[in-house]
């Protein structure tokens, strides 16, 4: 393997494929570890809806083989923390620990590449099926998410279905075929590993090599091709909100593109402070009572959100078409919205990249990518007019989806 | 990783100023909080109402060109309504200290406020009591803050005040309210960040010299109920059980044992109710002062078992080995080192614990370090105290329980806002 120096990152490859980013630095006590497989629901098959997921609860809650307990007991006997996360395009497991513990999660990331020990299938998905219970139980609109993505893509579209998953094909799975799911995505040739900490680079490397390149690197299935987005609908939901909600979405560039950033930028124009776009809107009679923009982010596509809360005074479709119609007109932002956005990111950059957890999140995101460690860690990122122009273009009517939540009762 | 340096410079005006240096930071966190708090509030959501005024001054207002120039060097203040306090919060690029504190001073200023304004906010701000009474979390908070008389477990929903008591909100009692609050003394400041302490404080003090200064106004005290169970009845699908273990009447180190104990608890209860049994998705315990939360989102037909194993899992603490009790204390430590990578979080700690201290004492986690290094490293037999000495109250948010739970008489959220 050779080192490449990437600014205090350092980035090699071992011979199975496992690719790892090493933040060099001095000891400080505490080190994050993010391992990174390139598996989410858009690799799930028709039927295997939920396995992704239901993939991460097995190998973080029971006791896999060779530790004989569940991997966050054994992170919180190192006294470290753990936790996991599945998207639509990755699974990524995260752990922060004092120094000493390096090898032990090492180790143990290596035990959850090699093998899949299933244990009681069925508890999980019951966990998964409250889990979902209690996302809707906390908020009426507590899956828009899922809801926007399974309008704007078409059901053969890797995006459409939600990362839970669907209760029949979870209902359905056998240790035999979650077991398959694993073989077939988890392994070192279809993932990253990324160390921030500061550490001596020569040495982790070696005990990642130690740990990790006994692993023989698999035949992994190859990642299924999106379909393009659904053209614009407008769905209307009842539900028991206590003030309309609307929300418009739009197809956006994908996660890493130079667009995208930009137009993450722009949600700052629109939504940030009280001299953003939507804040003026308000104080001059916008008909809604709050805001937000969120973007959806996928390495194949994404997706721009804008939602707004509906007075009670006022009809949902006057604030939809309102708030489509306000985003159509965007002008580009004026030298001063420029700098005051770019003042936004580069302290809200410097708060997070603080958080060794935060780097490397952001560098094993950046791996996934194929972009440098250092570029992803840039407190104040390069800025191009034009392309900032660009971004405010993109909401166009015939590609919005709206989705509205009502409440019938109230009406 | 070595403890904070804290200092603490009070200054000539009476702001209360707590100073962490952070090494190769290059930005500096702010928590500003001003008397203008629940406690002192002549009119329940007064306080709420206030801080949004301040929030968006009148277009053309000085306060507002204040904001105005402090977004353009990337500032985002928002504010926040605790008990205490109006608390304003911000990060600042550390070359731009000294003119955003000036900017700060600007802006704090008794507003004058149109009759329809006054109308408007208040209209607000009963949708959102009205919006609260829908939200378990709340309402969990609510009641522990009123079933233990600690207003800090209740947060920022206090402020939120009752959607029927809005009589009061007047342009003239919003300004007099304002101009009460508004004052140095009773302020609290609190910097972390790349900043040198000398200079900081010099900053402060310049920037601070103007402002009034005359007595706070006479925080009253909480509305507690008087019981040791409450329910709060719902019509939502799931419930909210939680359970508070009030450690103040042990001999030795009430609050220190909390902040150990609670990683005990909270490793129980997640074996027990979601990993064994599927009773509950959501567990959470945390220590708040010398007080041990604990609580878990169910199902309403789960709720009586929930609540007994909650007792339960209280009860086994008092059986915690020796080694269980060094490995939280290990924990413990480790949480807070994770904690202090984040300099935002430096701020919002110091603050909590000088706030919750009534500014009187000195931060504790020098000390706090020390015993827990002493607790870890102890050759001796560890014990956890007689927990049975403590005070333990219970909370149930939930629709009409499925079983029988004996002696709950249901209160509404209205009662609890």
């Amino acid at each position: 393997m050779t080192l490449q120096n990437k600014g205090s990152w350092h980035t090699f490859a071992l011979s199975n494929g496992l690719r790892v980013a090493v933040e060099a630095g001095p000891d400080k006590g505490l080190l994050s570890i993010q391992m990174r497989y390139r598996v989410g629901s858009r690799d799930e098959a028709p039927n295997e809806w939920g396995f992704a997921h239901l993939v991460e609860h097995l190998l973080c809650r029971h006791p896999q083989r060779l530790s004989g307990a569940d991997y966050h007991d054994l992170i919180r006997d190192a006294y470290g923390t753990s936790n996991a996360t599945t998207g639509a395009d990755f699974t990524k497991y995260y752990t922060t620990v004092p120094v000493s513990a390096l090898g032990l999660v090492l180790r143990l990331e290596a035990q959850r590449m090699a093998d899949l020990v299933p244990g009681p299938i069925q508890a999980e998905c019951d966990v998964i099926a409250s889990e979902r219970q209690w996302m809707e139980s906390q908020d009426p609109c507590g899956l828009w998410e899922d809801e926007l993505h399974a309008l704007a893509y078409p059901s053969d579209n890797g995006y459409h279905h939600s990362i839970l998953g669907a209760v029949e094909h979870l209902t359905a799975v056998t240790p035999e075929r979650i077991k398959d799911f694993h073989q077939r995505h988890y392994a070192p040739n279809n993932a990253l590993l990324a160390i921030a900490g500061g550490a001596d680079v020569s040495a982790v490397a070696s005990l990642v090599e130690h740990c990790l390149g006994v692993l023989p690197a698999r035949p992994v299935a190859a990642r299924i091709r999106l379909q393009p987005a659904s053209e614009g609908q407008h769905v209307r939901r009842n539900g028991n909100v206590s003030m309309p909600r609307v929300f418009l979405a739009y197809p956006a560039p994908p996660l890493g593109t130079p667009e995208y950033r930009y137009l993450d930028l722009l949600g700052d124009v629109l939504v940030t402070g009280r001299t953003s776009r939507l804040a003026q809107a308000l104080r001059t009679g916008a008909p809604m009572a709050d805001y937000w923009f969120r973007l959806l982010p996928g390495t194949a596509a994404s997706l721009v959100v804008i939602w707004a809360t509906v007075p009670s005074d006022v009809d949902p479709a006057t604030t939809r078409e309102w708030l489509g119609e306000f985003l159509v007109c965007l002008h580009p932002p004026t030298p001063a919205e420029i700098q005051r956005i770019r003042a936004v990111n580069r302290l809200r950059r410097a708060q997070l990249f603080e958080l060794s957890s935060e780097r490397a999140d952001r560098v094993a995101e950046a791996l996934d990518l194929g972009l440098e460690p250092a570029q992803a860690l840039l407190v104040d990122e390069p800025f191009d007019p034009e392309a900032m122009a660009r971004a405010a273009e993109l909401f166009r009517p015939e590609h919005q989806v709206c989705l509205e939540y009502v409440n019938p009762e109230a009406e | 990783m070595l403890p904070l340096n804290i200092v603490h410079r009070p200054l000539p005006s009476g702001v209360d100023l707590w100073l962490v240096p952070v090494a190769n930071c290059p930005f500096v966190a702010v928590e500003l909080g001003l008397p203008l708090g629940v406690s002192s509030e002549p009119v329940p959501g007064l306080a709420a109402i206030l801080s949004r005024i301040l929030e968006q001054p009148p277009t053309g207002s000085q306060a507002e060109k204040a904001i105005l120039r402090l977004e353009q060097v990337g500032v985002n203040l928002l504010s926040e309504v605790t008990w205490p306090y109006c608390c304003w919060t911000l990060q600042v690029q550390s070359d731009h200290l000294f003119n955003v504190l000036t900017g700060l001073g600007q802006l704090l200023r008794p507003p004058a406020v149109s009759a329809s304004t006054c109308r408007h906010l208040t209209a607000k701000q009963a949708g959102l009591s009205q919006e609260a009474q829908r939200d378990d979390s709340i309402l969990t908070a609510l009641a522990l803050a009123r079933i233990t008389g600690r207003p800090s477990l209740a947060g920022t929903t206090l402020a939120l005040g009752s959607a029927n008591q809005r009589e009061g909100v007047t342009p003239a009692s919003l300004q007099a309210y304002a101009t009460a609050g508004a004052t140095a003394n009773g302020a609290l400041l609190v910097l972390a960040g790349g900043l040198d302490p000398v200079r900081a404080a010099d900053i402060c003090r310049a920037a601070f010299a103007s402002w009034p200064q005359h007595t706070p106004l006479c925080p009253r005290p909480l509305r507690v109920l008087d019981a040791e169970a409450v329910w709060c009845r719902t019509d939502g699908r799931t419930a909210r059980v939680a359970l508070a273990l009030d450690l103040a009447s042990l001999t030795t180190q009430p609050e220190r044992w909390a902040g150990i104990l609670t990683h005990l608890l909270e490793d129980l209860l997640v074996r027990e109710l979601r990993t064994r049994r599927s009773l509950a998705y959501y567990v959470q315990s945390h220590a708040a002062g010398s007080m041990l939360i604990a609580q878990a989102s169910v199902a309403p037909e789960s709720v009586e078992q929930v609540l007994k194993e909650l007792e339960h899992a209280v009860s086994l603490l008092n059986e915690a080995s020796p080694a269980e009790i060094s490995k939280a204390a290990r924990l413990a430590m480790a949480r807070d080192i994770m904690a202090m990578e984040s300099t935002v979080e430096i701020a919002g700690r110091l603050f909590n614990e000088v706030a919750a201290a009534g500014g009187m004492a000195q931060p504790g986690w020098r000390h706090h370090w020390d015993w827990l290094q002493a607790v870890m490293s102890s050759a001796a037999p560890l014990q956890v105290p007689d927990l049975s000495a403590g005070t333990c109250r219970q909370v149930l948010v939930s629709p009409t329980p499925a079983g029988q739970i004996q002696g709950w008489d249901p209160i509404t959220p209205d009662d609890l806002l």
